[in-house]
């Protein structure tokens, strides 16, 4: 039994698993999706950076540490999922008709340091979102993939490979030419390979994994599939829910289990609203205080500070307790008949006594409860657009297509659809849908496409995702460039003992504009670039354990010169001849950066940083020429030396000296 | 790995997250505005003597500084212990207010030592002070001293030239010293070093040529002088509602000078406060509802107070617009996206408003390398960075007030500045 509380650190001990090996894939599925949420805190991790650097570490860094992981990130379509960004990973929003794709799994195969091929899954009730990470009571679970669980994860595998290939074919584009951000049908087939070819031992430790994927099978329901192994009589069932179906759907599902098992008790665990009341349909709980089942059947979390979305199904037998978590509701959706309804997941563990779990609850009655009326429960249903969109970017044609599906009559209620501000204009199709296409170039990635409509006289809005394909990654913005000025703040800002101090959730920066924010150009202040050097320099001394050279580390010495370097060839770019604070600005900037390398370097037990050394001298000798006119030039330095003329010898000298002074060279 | 099941805990560390200021950006927006009335003084200036200050440093370092307290930060150093012997001679000897901040002065008598890495640290003159100063001409682009000034320092130092050398020579030894503590009243002690600060912060020549610089067009000077008329006068009311300073500039000097050419840049203030005032009131709001649906804010203001609200936000809406339409001074990408906010607005539609309030919010912090103070998810709003929020019905008293006053556009500050210079009008 772990002893984890949260979610993130069931992720963090899947993630060190692989620790010393390699992480080949992950996949995450989830009903809602939060990208920010996604990119400032889950990926960071997923790029070997704990959540205390997830705040100061950039898009870049984390790309460039991602590039032998694949990530996919699979949702619902109907909960319009927040756009990504320029990260290095692939989304996927996926539809069904009239129920919900709802598991929320994390699953990492990849070699572990003995060369060991594994594949390690996580189970939840968590959204990849902040409620679902760091707000709600979740249910979580873990573990290593064995045969059981690879032969129920394949099914899901492969719908989600089908789905993927359906979403190409749409646009009748032939799906080899077809080179989809983040690798999605490769990944998945990856997977699948691995799955199929490696996890074909049972493990008796790890829990099962069971599927809802919904079948032709109008038997049974997922309720029959997860309590199938369940033989004994038992004594007491527990349910927790955040939502539940009304009396017609559930007392089928009650009754059979009951008379399956021979259950004497059932306890409810209802979540609690926003406004302090209890969620449970009114008609189930009248069948409640009607039934044989109604002594004790109400119960709460003892600590009751936060809102509950976990999903959790107890049963007792005599000596076994039968703990399901993951994504399943009390619904007909995710416990009724497989024909229709959702996609879910769920583990299974066995635990002889009563699991840890299993305290903390509180028996409630249901005279002293407040309940919400039936109209006040979220159902936890998105509303439902009534149009879906596929849509594609093609980098390498320039071409933009969507599709859209939507009835004639909503087809009408659309009013004047664009893409990146170009007019779209929808034909009919032979299968009913609608489809656009243009030629457009972009500059950077739409993520997003966005369908105004008409509805009641009122504006409306649909949104879709956009995949982007055949892309190059500069035309990602995978890379993009480092901000020497957000690079430096950060390191002033630092305590260089206790590390940085962003957290991730919403990166950081204790950095604030300067008033009115307007730039007062360059200004001598190299009290801030010393002291941020000082800091870099102790921040690496103190931390051993990061490698200063890495340029996926925070605080990274590579990406510094990395963003001194650019912002040179900016101004080059642009036809701006440097003005001279600039040459003495960057010069200094080049010199210190250099010293620091050349210290850590000494101390540090990384590979060497030689290379970025000599790349910094080359930056360094490249400037010197324009640095030394200026010293010729200067008349600070004519007046200390009390002279007219500052000849060549002197710079010479006055350059040496201050090079031995600041530890670029020694004498 | 074999895990759990168990029921996670809220997760801290997910959440933290800097104190933020200006986390709309409405800073830089106000003060275009207001710029076109006050170019130079910067809304952190309290004193004239500040600018006084910074002017006879970059004279001393023009004139007597030595190389080696120019070299690296030292100018930067010598620049942080002239701060503190401003601050607590204007204080302790001449007894005027501060300049900037109170921390150095506040509760600490004649005896106080400042010390450059604790709390007493000043650094309020290099920081705003300065660029009052190049705004104004005193100091150019590259922060080289004005020759009219050059003159004025001359006639003043020259008498003290050796009070200004052992000056020096004090600071010097600190700087080389790396000492980052000074006794301000141990250097205080020579009173010849006390006459020349006296000297300096005494110059009818010098504050003569502060003034001339600050207000060299005449009808920015007699706004100046407006301003400083208006603060000083009671509320002025239309009805029972008060007016805002804008509006009451308006009305007075409607009535002093009807000549005045300025008239339309004013407007811009009046009209552009409003729309910037909402925002700050809704985006407290947003505050307020952590935790809860986007759509029950929406549904308060867009019915609230029978339905007079979403009309109260549509008309500061189109004001705004007023303002930048076609305008070329605001063709930036703030006003841009301020713009298309308001024509949400003007299209009635609160809840797309605030959506793209928390959107042009995220797109401020992400230009800044920060993320959100606010997630919106699944409908719902998630503070991560609590920030002082006033109570919803004071905040949507805000909102149905239609002349309301937010942000100082540097009208105090030109009243402040103004009097002290001239005199109350």
């Amino acid at each position: 039994m772990s002893k984890n509380s949260l979610v993130r650190q069931t992720y963090q001990q899947l993630l060190d698993t692989f620790e010393g090996g390699q992480i080949e894939s992950l996949l995450f599925t989830s009903f809602n999706f939060s990208a920010s949420f996604f990119e400032n805190n889950v990926l960071p991790m997923a790029a070997g950076c704990s959540i205390k650097d997830a705040g100061n570490i950039q898009a870049a860094q984390v790309n460039e540490a991602l590039v032998k992981t694949k990530i996919t990130v699979i949702c619902d379509r109907s909960t319009f999922p927040e756009p990504k960004t320029n990260y290095r990973y692939g989304l996927m929003a996926v539809g069904l008709k009239d129920a919900f794709f709802h598991p929320k799994i994390i699953l990492a195969i990849g070699t572990l340091k003995n060369g060991e091929s594994v594949a390690e899954l996580v189970v939840g009730s968590c959204n990849l979102t902040l409620s679902g990470w760091g707000l709600n009571r979740e249910s979580v679970g873990g573990c290593k993939v064995g045969k059981q669980q690879a032969d129920h994860l394949l099914p899901l595998i492969q719908w989600l490979l089908a789905q993927a290939d359906a979403q190409i074919q749409l646009h009748g584009i032939q799906s080899d030419v077809f080179n989809e951000e983040g690798d999605i049908r490769h990944n998945l087939k990856s997977i699948e390979t691995f799955l199929t070819g490696n996890c074909r031992n049972e493990i008796d430790s790890s829990p099962k994994f069971i599927l809802r994927l919904p079948t032709k099978d109008a038997t049974r329901t997922y309720l029959d599939l997860l309590t199938a192994d369940i033989n004994q009589t038992v004594s007491t069932c527990r349910i927790v829910s955040p939502f539940w179906s009304k009396r017609e759907a559930l007392e089928p599902l009650l009754t059979a289990l009951s008379e399956k098992n021979g259950i004497e008790h059932f306890y409810f665990v209802p979540s609690v609203g926003l406004e302090g009341k209890y969620c449970f349909p009114e008609d189930m709980r009248e069948y409640l205080k009607n039934s044989s089942q109604n002594s004790g059947a109400y119960q709460r979390f003892k600590d009751n500070d936060r809102y509950t979305h976990a999903k959790y199904m107890n049963l007792f037998t005599t000596d076994i307790s039968h703990c399901f978590i993951g994504s399943a509701n009390f619904t007909n959706a995710a416990m009724g008949v497989m024909s229709r309804g959702n996609v879910e997941a769920m583990l299974h563990y066995k635990f002889k006594g009563t699991a840890e779990i299993d305290r903390d609850f509180i028996e409630l009655k249901e005279s002293d409860m407040y309940w919400a009326d039936d109209s006040e429960i979220d159902d936890d249903a998105p509303s439902v657009s009534p149009y879906v969109t596929h849509a594609i970017y093609d980098w390498k044609s320039t071409t933009f297509s969507c599709v859209l599906e939507c009835s004639v009559d909503k087809f009408k209620e659309i009013n004047n659809p664009c893409f990146n501000g170009q007019p779209l204009s929808f034909e009919n199709q032979k299968n009913g849908s609608y489809k656009a296409v243009i030629n457009w170039r972009v500059k950077h990635p739409v993520y997003v496409i966005e369908i105004p409509y008409i509805h009641d006289t009122k504006s409306c809005l649909h949104k879709g995702l956009v995949v982007q394909c055949n892309a190059e990654e500069d035309q990602l913005s995978y890379s993009p460039k480092p901000q020497l000025s957000k690079i430096m703040d950060d390191l002033i800002a630092l305590d260089p003992i206790v590390g940085p101090n962003g957290g991730g959730g919403s990166k950081s920066s204790t950095s604030e504009p300067a008033e009115e924010e307007v730039e007062e150009g360059r200004t001598f202040d190299f009290f801030s670039i010393y002291q941020a050097f000082y800091k870099q320099r102790k921040y690496f001394v103190n931390h051993p354990e990061n490698d200063p050279f890495r340029s996926s580390s925070v605080f990274s010495l590579s990406v510094m010169f990395r963003a001194i370097t650019l912002e040179i060839e900016s101004s080059k770019n642009n036809g701006i001849k440097h003005r001279n604070e600039d040459v003495i600005y960057y010069f200094i900037l080049l010199i210190e950066l250099a010293s620091t390398a050349k210290e850590l370097a000494d101390i540090s037990t990384f590979e060497s940083g030689t290379e970025l050394i000599d790349n910094i001298k080359l930056a360094v000798d490249e400037l010197t020429p324009d640095f030394k006119q200026l010293m010729t030039e200067s008349r600070v330095l004519k007046q200390f030396l009390h002279t007219n003329v500052v000849n060549v010898c002197t710079v010479e000298a006055i350059l040496k000296w201050f090079k031995v002074q600041v530890g670029y060279t020694h004498e | 790995m074999s895990v759990g099941p168990f029921f996670s805990n809220k997760d801290d560390e997910l959440l933290r997250n800097g104190s933020v200021r200006d986390c709309l950006g409405l800073v830089p927006v106000w003060s275009k505005v207001a710029r076109k009335l006050e170019p130079n003084l910067s809304g952190a200036i309290g004193s004239y003597h500040g600018l006084q200050a910074v002017l006879f440093i970059y004279y001393l370092e023009r004139e007597y500084v030595p190389e080696t307290l120019k070299q690296r930060n030292n100018f930067r150093d010598f620049f942080r212990y002239m701060e503190a012997l401003v601050e607590y001679y204007l204080f302790h000897h001449l007894e005027q207010k501060h300049c900037y901040g109170t921390r150095l002065l506040k509760g600490n008598g004649p005896e106080v030592e400042i010390k450059f890495t604790s709390v007493t640290t000043v650094n309020g003159l290099y920081q705003f002070y300065r660029g009052t100063c190049r705004r104004a001409g005193m100091l150019s682009s590259d922060w080289v001293l004005d020759e009219a000034m050059i003159e004025i320092g001359k006639s003043i130092c020259n008498k003290h030239s050796s009070s200004i050398k052992k000056l020096i020579k004090i600071i010097v030894k600190k700087v080389e010293g790396k000492d980052d503590v000074i006794k301000p009243l141990d250097v205080f002690c020579d009173s010849k070093i006390a006459e020349l600060f006296e000297s300096i912060f005494r110059s009818s020549k010098l504050k003569q040529y502060i003034n001339k610089s600050l207000y060299s067009n005449a009808d920015l000077k007699y706004y100046a002088s407006a301003c400083s008329v208006v603060c000083s006068k009671e509320q002025d009311n239309v009805g029972d509602k008060p007016l805002n300073l804008a509006q009451r500039l308006q009305n007075y000097i409607a009535e002093d000078k009807k000549d005045w050419p300025y008239f339309s840049e004013l407007k811009e203030i009046y009209n552009t406060e409003p729309f910037l005032s909402l925002l700050d009131d809704c985006f407290q709001l947003l505050h307020l509802y952590d935790g809860r649906k986007l759509t029950e804010l929406a549904t308060l203001l867009a019915i609230g107070i029978d339905n007079t609200i979403s009309e109260i936000m549509k008309t500061k809406a189109q004001a705004f617009k007023n303002v930048i339409l076609g305008n070329q001074d605001y063709e930036t990408g703030r006003f841009s996206s301020l713009s298309s906010l308001a024509s949400l607005l003007e299209e009635s539609d609160i809840e797309e408003f605030l959506i793209g309030l928390l959107n042009y919010h995220q797109n401020i912090m992400n230009a800044r390398g920060a993320g959100s103070m606010i997630l919106f998810e699944d409908g719902k709003l998630h503070v991560l960075c609590e920030v002082h929020t006033l109570d919803e019905s004071t905040l949507l008293d805000s909102i149905s007030d239609e002349s309301p006053w937010k942000n100082s556009y540097y009208i105090n500050t030109s009243a402040h500045i103004y009097n002290q210079l001239e005199g109350a009008r």
